[in-house]
């Protein structure tokens, strides 16, 4: 049973700072971590916030102000550093779980801070240059192969985050592999870096330049009465940077006399639509691209650039200002926005933790995000202390209390649901398939058919509007009924149901076709095969790596039963070896289908 | 192949019906009986995600109209090749709307390009209407009760996501009760025979304008229909029947709605894999009933899509519906850049899916019972951006269908003066001049629904002198 307090040479930091926690006077799920701490090292069942040597807060003239609480961050048991790896990586095996047994998860952080970037433009180059064939999506294969191989594990997992809010879809880019494999590799490289550059280097990306409509788009000609193109104007504020009515710091929305406060009109679009006029590829004119024109910084072509005055979200960029220092102006001005904080750190929350962060996580984070540091629990800083800094507001997400808290308390509204992609991921990285050749794999080139698809697609949504909004409430159920946002509902309801289960069935069970007489991404299930003899076992094992530790009783029962059910052959020892493999695959396929999977926490 | 289906089917429906009750709690019951829910009668939503622009698609026709778009979008005619004969945006070349009410326009006239020619033949044999410069509104609107600030405003204009969410469901994103979900609710308070699952169809993706408090939301897929491979393909487990108890144990593992513990999401995650298992097994039931259609559907997205529409029409009785809305869905529409290419092609992938729909639905003889109808994020600016069009409010829709009374132009198809009082002050954005409320009640009532249902569904609705614009016919009651 996983205790409050992580060692004794902890214990008398930890009760202090329970009590200044309590003292904050937190509700719902903080006061169930309390609750459950209250009673030092009990293991009983809560008592309830008044626990016997716990100052309540009393009504007093002035209110205590809320303390920061605090995590208990060390990974002490399989359990711990499996549920950790599940919200910070996208995904492990046994080995990675055990060898993070024992840490803090600041330590692992720190390690993962520093690892260096899976980059995917250079490899695509140099096929390039040795003649190789890049039409199609080929980025697409190497960015899958990153997801289940990089050893950037949280780098991987913040890019692909990154990638569902500054959205660049390849569905309408065939034959650009280059170019969004230099997009990829500036949220890749930027991962943990700072927000206010990843915005530059994106507007400066030839891959969001096409997809959002700006590449080439020329200054208004009052002749003609042509308008500059809006689109980019209007999609780097709603969904890049600020949205579109003023939220509190925990990102709640702000209420005026009126209701919530939207924070621009068109006219501030048409303003800001100058500001994206006159880039184009890099290159000798601004129709005459350099060979590198789709995979190089876009350049500004000041004669198509709109001379007028730019008046956008109160700041007024005078009449013949240059096309990139009106960018850096406009984005100076849009980065300073109070939203931009509580706006992206909610969906970056939503991303590793928590479909429906509660107020208070938010502001937590968006308070690292504004400080551009975070200090965490064992004292140590992550961040350069500029503002908008990626790694104290990831390490404030990762390092929160709510992020560790005891299995046994945690809230029935918190936790994730997992996207498709990060399930597969999961499973694949588990149990270590090799080799990983995303290629050859018709069923992640293509993940939309209805009867057997994953149903997502790593930098392929339909829309700039990213596979579901962060907004998301699903009509219907019970946490819809509570008004809760699950953005991943969007997608995971029961019209993917069967086609989830079909897809994970052909690579669980390795019917996936091989090419060239390799079968590519073939699970290793050598120590699961050990334990097919003993059902329990088997699902004990895959309980902590699957499922971190998560699985209910009911759940448990349910796989240990039917896998039960596989009869192990008394004849051929050959024959049992196959049950035996029949036995593991059967669990590890419904393991992989069960809430407890589908659902982090 | 699957012959444990009927039994699930009948399992599934019993237990949805339950759970439906045990959600509803209540609610809906307010409805009270009320809607006619006689013979069969479908709505089809057609949605073009993105924001169709409209001035691209009803075309003036008459030469000083004609003229007067091409000065206010010059960069967009250019790439058209207007003026040169051969394009598809010059007069000569436009299909002529010959309605019955034209009379009304001043002597301006109107066409649809030859991309729409599937919808043009329909228009002129009186099945389809245009209803012109629908969108979102609170209350009557012009351009100068928005300068004087008098009068409210639908929030978040111009907003992809939250206009597609107004539209649907007359509020903005994360809105949880749509207006085809509510008349969906409406005709099962007055119908209790009437199989909630198998109500509210969509064939694109989720979507809340079928969300409503009794119906649940089904994805249709057409096609040869899809199961559980692990199940029904025995070779995966292995084909000896000493593998049997596993796979039936397994089966009933992966209908089970009710795993995931005391977390909300789990719960919510464990219910959409059991349920869907079970209907779609149920819906496979059914479709084995289909007759094949002789008119054949284009492979296109929308083809598609309007073909598992009519095919789940076909099987209606077996799924146990005398109401159904649908929802389909096709995007490309934002065309701010390369319209010239872009659109023309959505238009032909619209104009012959609906084209073959109309087809089927005559030759199955139900086509009097199904309206079909267009609907849109916004229009787009009169104004261009060099070769596209940035985003608007109100735009121009079609309704399709035996019912409707076609041949006329409803609404408002205001002519491209951007001094009129019905374009915004900047970019020539169309103000509604009717709401999407409007446009909702008058297919609701045919639908079924009673006066008191439309008004609970539709909130501003008594804001409009006319709660029926009339493409539906004359008013029965």
């Amino acid at each position: 049973m996983r205790l409050c307090v992580g060692g004794e040479e902890r214990e008398d930091r930890m009760s202090v700072l329970r009590r200044i926690y309590m003292a904050s006077a937190l509700v719902g799920a903080s006061t169930l971590l309390l609750a459950a701490c209250s009673g030092g090292e009990s293991s009983g069942p809560a008592a309830g916030p008044a626990g016997p040597d716990v100052p309540l807060p009393v009504g007093g003239p002035a209110p205590v102000p809320p303390a920061p609480p605090v995590a208990m961050t060390a990974l002490d048991t399989e359990e711990e550093a499996a549920r950790f790896l599940q919200q910070a990586s996208v995904g492990a095996t046994m080995a990675e779980i055990e060898d993070a047994v024992g840490d803090d998860a600041e330590d692992w952080l720190e390690r993962e801070f520093d690892r260096s970037p899976t980059l995917l433009l250079p490899e695509l180059l140099q096929r390039g240059a040795n003649g190789d064939d890049l039409n199609g999506r080929p980025q697409s294969d190497l960015y899958w192969r990153g997801l289940v191989t990089g050893e950037d594990t949280l780098r991987q997992r913040m890019a692909f985050a990154l990638s569902q809010i500054l959205v660049v879809s390849d569905a309408g880019m065939n034959n650009r592999a280059l170019q969004v494999a230099h997009y990829m590799d500036i949220l890749t490289a930027n991962a943990f870096g700072n927000y206010r550059t990843l915005l530059e280097d994106i507007t400066y990306s030839p891959a969001m330049a096409e997809y959002l409509t700006y590449l080439r788009n020329r200054r208004g000609d009052p002749r003609t009465g042509r308008m500059p193109d809006e689109n980019y104007a209007r999609e780097l504020l709603q969904l890049f940077a600020i949205g579109l009515v003023e939220l509190e710091m925990d990102g709640t929305v702000r209420q005026g006399p009126d209701g919530p406060i939207e924070i621009f009109d068109n006219d501030d679009i048409q303003g800001l639509a100058r500001v994206f006029t006159g880039l184009s590829l890099k290159g000798s004119g601004f129709r005459d691209e350099d060979p590198d024109g789709r995979y190089s910084r876009l350049q500004m072509f000041d004669e198509q650039h709109s001379e007028l005055e730019k008046e956008f979200l109160g700041l007024t960029i005078p009449a013949g200002t240059l096309g990139d220092e009106s960018i850096s102006m406009a984005l100076d001005q849009i980065f300073a926005h109070p939203n931009v904080a509580p706006f992206v750190s909610r969906q970056l929350i939503q991303r590793f933790t928590a479909s429906n962060p509660t107020p208070d996580y938010v502001e937590r984070v968006a308070n690292a995000f504004e400080a551009g540091i975070f200090t965490a629990p064992d004292g140590s800083d992550f961040g350069t202390g500029e503002r908008g800094d990626l790694e104290a507001t990831l390490a404030a997400i990762l390092l929160d209390p709510v992020v560790h808290m005891p299995n046994g308390d945690l809230p029935v509204t918190g936790g994730k649901v997992r996207e498709p992609i990060l399930k597969f991921v999961s499973w694949a990285r588990a149990f270590d398939v090799s080799p990983a050749d995303p290629s050859v794999e018709n069923r992640l080139r293509d993940t939309r058919s209805p009867s057997d698809r994953l149903g997502q697609h790593p930098f392929r949504s339909p829309s700039v509007f990213n596979f579901y909004r962060p907004g998301f409430v699903a009509p219907g159920t019970q946490s819809g009924a509570l008004n809760l946002t699950a953005p991943e509902l969007q997608i995971i309801n029961e019209g993917a149901s069967v086609g989830y289960v079909n897809f994970m069935t052909d690579y669980v069970f390795d019917r996936t076709p091989t090419q060239g007489g390799v079968d590519s991404f073939a699970p290793d299930y050598s120590a699961e095969l050990a334990l097919a003899d003993d059902p329990a076992a088997l699902v004990d094992r895959l309980d902590t790596l699957l499922t971190a530790g998560r699985m209910t009783d009911e759940e448990r029962m349910e796989v240990i039963e039917t896998v039960g059910m596989v009869p192990i052959s008394a004849g051929d020892p050959e024959d049992a070896d196959e049950d035996r493999l029949r036995r593991v695959r059967v669990a590890v396929l419904m393991v992989t289908n069960l809430p407890a999977f589908a659902v982090i926490q | 192949m699957v012959k444990l289906n009927r039994r699930h089917f009948l399992a599934g429906s019993a237990a949805s019906f339950a759970g439906a009750t045990g959600v509803l709690g209540g609610l809906g019951k307010q409805a009270a009986w009320a809607a006619d829910t006689s013979g069969y009668r479908a709505l089809v939503c057609v949605f073009l995600l993105g924001g169709l622009d409209h001035a691209d698609t009803v075309l003036p026709l008459d030469q000083a109209s004609h003229d007067q778009l091409g000065d206010i979008r010059p960069g967009l005619f250019n790439a058209y090749n207007v003026g040169t004969g051969d394009s598809s945006r010059d007069r000569a070349n436009l299909l002529e709307l010959n309605a019955d009410n034209i009379g009304s326009f001043g002597g301006r006239s109107f066409g649809l390009p030859v991309q729409l020619g599937g919808l043009h033949a329909a228009f002129e044999a009186g099945d389809l209407a245009i209803v012109g410069n629908v969108g979102p509104l609170i209350e009557p609107t012009v351009r100068d009760d928005i300068s004087a600030n008098s009068v409210a405003l639908p929030p978040r204009l111009f907003s992809h996501n939250d206009q597609q969410s107004t539209w649907m469901a007359l509020s903005t994103e994360g809105a949880q009760l749509g207006w085809g979900g509510s008349f969906v609710d409406a005709v099962l308070a007055s119908d209790p025979t009437a199989n909630p699952l198998y109500a509210a169809i969509a064939t694109s993706g989720n979507n809340v304008f079928l969300a409503g408090d009794i119906s649940r939301q089904f994805r249709a897929s057409g096609g040869n229909g899809f199961d559980l491979n692990v199940i029904n393909n025995r070779g995966i487990i292995g084909g000896n029947n000493r593998y049997n108890d596993v796979r039936e144990r397994l089966d009933e593992f992966f209908q089970r709605p009710d795993l995931g513990g005391d977390n909300v999401f789990s719960q919510d995650v464990a219910r959409a894999a059991g349920a869907g298992v079970t209907n779609i097994r149920a819906f496979n039931d059914a479709r084995a009933n289909i007759i094949p259609f002789s008119t054949s559907f284009p492979g296109t997205n929308l083809g598609r899509q309007l073909q598992t529409i009519a095919e789940t029409i076909d099987v209606r009785n077996e799924l146990q519906v005398s109401r159904q809305v649908f929802f389909a869905a096709i995007g490309g529409f934002d065309t701010h850049s390369n319209q010239a290419n872009r659109l023309p092609q959505l238009q032909a992938q619209i104009s012959d899916a609906l084209a073959a729909f109309r087809q089927a639905m005559i030759e199955r003889g139900v086509w009097d019972q199904v309206t079909l109808f267009t609907a849109s994020d916004f229009g787009r600016t009169t104004i261009d951006n060099g070769d596209g069009t940035d985003h608007g409010w109100g735009g121009h829709h079609f309704v399709m269908g035996g019912s409707v009374q076609g041949q006329r132009i409803y609404g408002d198809l205001p002519a491209p003066n951007l001094d009129l009082p019905q374009y915004t002050n900047s970019r020539g954005r169309l103000i509604p001049s009717v709401s999407v409320e409007q446009y909702a009640a008058t297919l609701g009532r045919w639908f079924g629904l009673a006066e008191d249902e439309l008004v609970s569904a539709l909130p501003n609705l008594s804001q409009f002198a006319a709660s029926d614009l009339g493409f539906m016919g004359p008013l029965t009651s």
